[in-house]
């Protein structure tokens, strides 16, 4: 007990009061939210603190920690707190954030106790993925950095891929504003790329909706950033070796080759670049089917005077310059399969 | 309240250009109070991937301020290959283009206390999120008629990352050649001991000098000297009486022409006594000997910001004029679309 002030909550009082607050914010009228609000954040902040430590107390015990954990899985106040992120004040928003990323890292041993909670109460997880909705804006970033952190473990990625809520991240990309449409950007990369197998079984198994129905659409967007990022990020997932059943099958399909062909010729000289290195896998492909052999073998000569030209300024990028080499010998060598 | 296309904005005219084309800062109004605000418009062709994912983690942390003194960012989104930021016009603009065109000798001294209070305010609220700014300087300091604002986190870094607080920092800065000479030796140590928040004081040591003098810090020096000098603890001075008469006599030898004017304002000006210990203070080598963010705001330096505003400092040379700047007329010009382009037949599918 200190000697003066007041006593410092136990993290079981602090968690009811928090969560007594946080009612109140949902159903109270207006004088009676404006309390709750003060309470919250009150509460928030001394949560963080016990979580974090501040620069003049020590670092937070063990068996806090643990009591505070328990006590927020007891009391379901992780998915209250997410489910009520655009009632909290701006500062609080971000506390919100930061008790969870510490909340979620916890470890006893090998295991790992919140992402276990996580796992049996996925509504955290879709509640956070409808953070980027157009309806609150306010809270997308916020919603970020926690989706995040719960990408880096696999078993919190695989809810998260399989659900039908990862579909709508193909919208979420694309919103008006840039800082959102980044953010949900870096989170809908992370899922896509941190774990390699899960990726690989995710993408093989859905291959359709995925790259037909969905991935299309971005590659054809209107937004300039959108089109970039998704032609990059798909030449990554190509070229990812976990990926090659994907692969075979993209550079299989005609349709495919047509739209990086045309997006060689794009204005924008990044896109065109990074057109450059998806065409590659279509040409370097020893097994090209017949429809892909066809379309080179029409424009054989075309491309190879087009690839001549092709970005002669990047004198310095070894790398690039041996691939456009390598490209226009085995164009120049392409010939028609022999009749059956 | 932002639109997103530029039809939403009405440009006035051309601030300024940065990184030669790469990109351009407006003036323009919007909705109908006719607010006035800067519009930052960044070509996204010029810029490398990694660029672009430093200017959105930019704008990312910025949302992630809400703070009287510091430049909020108030929309940014996407139009054709460019990105367009949506921030308060700040009046006066930078203190470095204020310096540039009306001080050359530097601010006074109680214009001095007001900016590095407002700074300070900003930086107590930058450190208790647990981030560093990691690049004060005037050129990121804008002031308008009522306050002073930090702007521009490029360099910041976060002491708390997934879910962990590290209270230092390793690693190495971006040593950016525009901001290193504002930038604390144990920053350019980059030594197994760290950094921590405290970097951030000692830029606003050099940023003090900065605006005291009007010279930019190591202007003239080599970043090897820049740094041998900090590591041995020798830093600029506050120019007045009482530093810039050594300054004379060691020299010897009287300079004619404009050096000459400016070492007879520095000479006959005199700070006082308060703001030299705060400047070293700053200026400390060792990090913990300088003051916290917290601490240094209740320096007695700042008793003098009770009695007097940016506004009141700044009237009788900036305030009647119309146009503190030379403001270009300007539409918005539209960005140069790449060469390299194939206006050749199509492919044959």
């Amino acid at each position: 007990m200190p000697l003066f002030g007041k006593a410092q909550k136990t993290p079981a009082e602090l968690v009811k009061s928090l969560k007594e607050a946080i009612n109140a914010l949902e159903t109270g009228g207006d004088r009676k939210v404006e309390k709750a609000q003060e309470d919250v954040s009150k509460n928030l902040v001394s949560i963080k603190n016990m979580l974090y430590g501040t620069s003049d107390s020590e670092p937070p015990a063990d068996y806090v920690v643990a009591q505070l954990s328990q006590e927020l899985y007891n009391s379901n106040l992780l998915l209250l707190l997410i489910q009520n992120l655009h009632r909290i004040d701006f500062e609080g928003k971000k506390h919100v954030a930061l008790i969870f990323n510490n909340v979620l890292r916890r470890q006893i041993g090998t295991r790992s106790p919140t992402v276990e909670y996580i796992c049996t109460k996925p509504e955290i997880l879709f509640t956070l993925m409808g953070g980027y909705e157009d309806a609150h804006p306010e809270i997308a970033l916020n919603s970020g950095t926690m989706l995040r952190e719960c990408a880096r473990y696999e078993a919190l990625a695989k809810i998260m891929l399989h659900s039908e809520e990862f579909f709508k991240f193909f919208r979420y990309v694309e919103v008006s504003t840039f800082d959102i449409a980044s953010d949900a950007f870096s989170t809908f990369k992370e899922l896509l790329t941190r774990h390699k197998l899960l990726c690989a079984e995710f993408l093989e198994a859905n291959y359709d909706k995925f790259f037909t129905q969905h991935y299309q659409r971005l590659l054809n967007s209107d937004n300039y950033v959108t089109r970039r990022q998704s032609l990059k990020l798909l030449g990554e997932l190509l070229l990812d070796r976990h990926n090659f059943t994907v692969m075979t099958r993209y550079i299989s399909e005609p349709e495919n080759l047509k739209l990086m062909m045309n997006m060689l010729k794009e204005k924008s000289r990044n896109i065109q670049f990074e057109a450059f290195h998806v065409f590659k896998v279509f040409v370097a492909n020893p097994n090209k089917p017949k429809p892909i052999l066809d379309i080179l073998l029409r424009n054989q000569t075309k491309l190879v005077d087009f690839l001549t030209n092709f970005h002669t300024d990047r004198s310095e990028d070894e790398q690039f310059n041996d691939e456009k080499a390598y490209l226009i010998k085995q164009i120049k060598e392409l010939k028609p399969l022999p009749e059956a | 309240m932002f639109g997103n296309t530029l039809s939403d904005y009405k440009i006035i005219s051309v601030l300024g250009k940065q990184n030669g084309k790469f990109c351009t800062v407006y003036m323009g109004k919007c909705g109908s109070p006719n607010y006035s605000i800067a519009i930052k418009k960044l070509c996204l062709e010029k810029t490398e991937d990694k660029e672009l994912q430093n200017i959105s983690d930019e704008i990312i942390l910025t949302r992630q301020f809400r703070h009287p003194n510091i430049n909020s960012i108030l929309h940014s989104f996407v139009c054709n290959s460019d990105v367009y930021i949506i921030t308060p016009f700040m009046w006066f603009r930078s203190c470095e283009d204020l310096l540039e065109n009306l001080f050359p000798t530097g601010f006074s001294e109680p214009l001095i206390a007001l900016i590095l209070r407002d700074v300070l305010a900003a930086l107590i609220y930058i450190h208790k999120n647990g981030i560093i700014h990691g690049s004060i300087k005037a050129g990121h300091i804008l002031l308008d008629k009522k306050k002073a604002v930090l702007t521009c986190f490029r360099e910041s870094r976060c002491f708390i990352n997934h879910g962990k607080n590290s209270f230092v920092i390793r690693g190495i800065s971006s040593g950016h050649k525009d901001i290193i000479n504002w930038t604390a030796p144990e920053v350019l140590d980059q030594n197994l001991n760290g950094f921590t928040e405290k970097c951030d004081l000692y830029s606003i040591g050099i940023a003090c000098c900065e605006i005291a003098n009007g010279i930019k810090p190591y202007s003239e020096a080599q970043p090897t000297f820049m740094f041998t000098e900090k590591t041995r603890g020798n830093v600029p001075s506050l120019l007045d009486q009482s530093t810039c008469f050594h300054l004379m006599e060691e020299e010897g030898t009287i300079q004619f022409g404009t050096l000459t004017r400016k070492h007879e304002i520095y000479s006959q000006r005199i700070f006082s006594d308060e703001m030299h210990q705060f400047a070293e203070i700053c200026l400390n080598r060792n990090p913990l000997n300088r003051w916290s963010a917290e601490k240094s705001i209740t320096h007695s330096f700042f008793k003098q910001c009770r009695y007097t505003s940016i506004s009141d400092q700044l009237q009788y040379t900036v305030l009647n004029l119309q146009d503190p700047f030379k403001i270009e007329d300007g539409a918005l010009e539209n960005t140069e679309e790449s060469k390299n382009r194939f206006e050749d037949e199509p492919w044959d599918f």
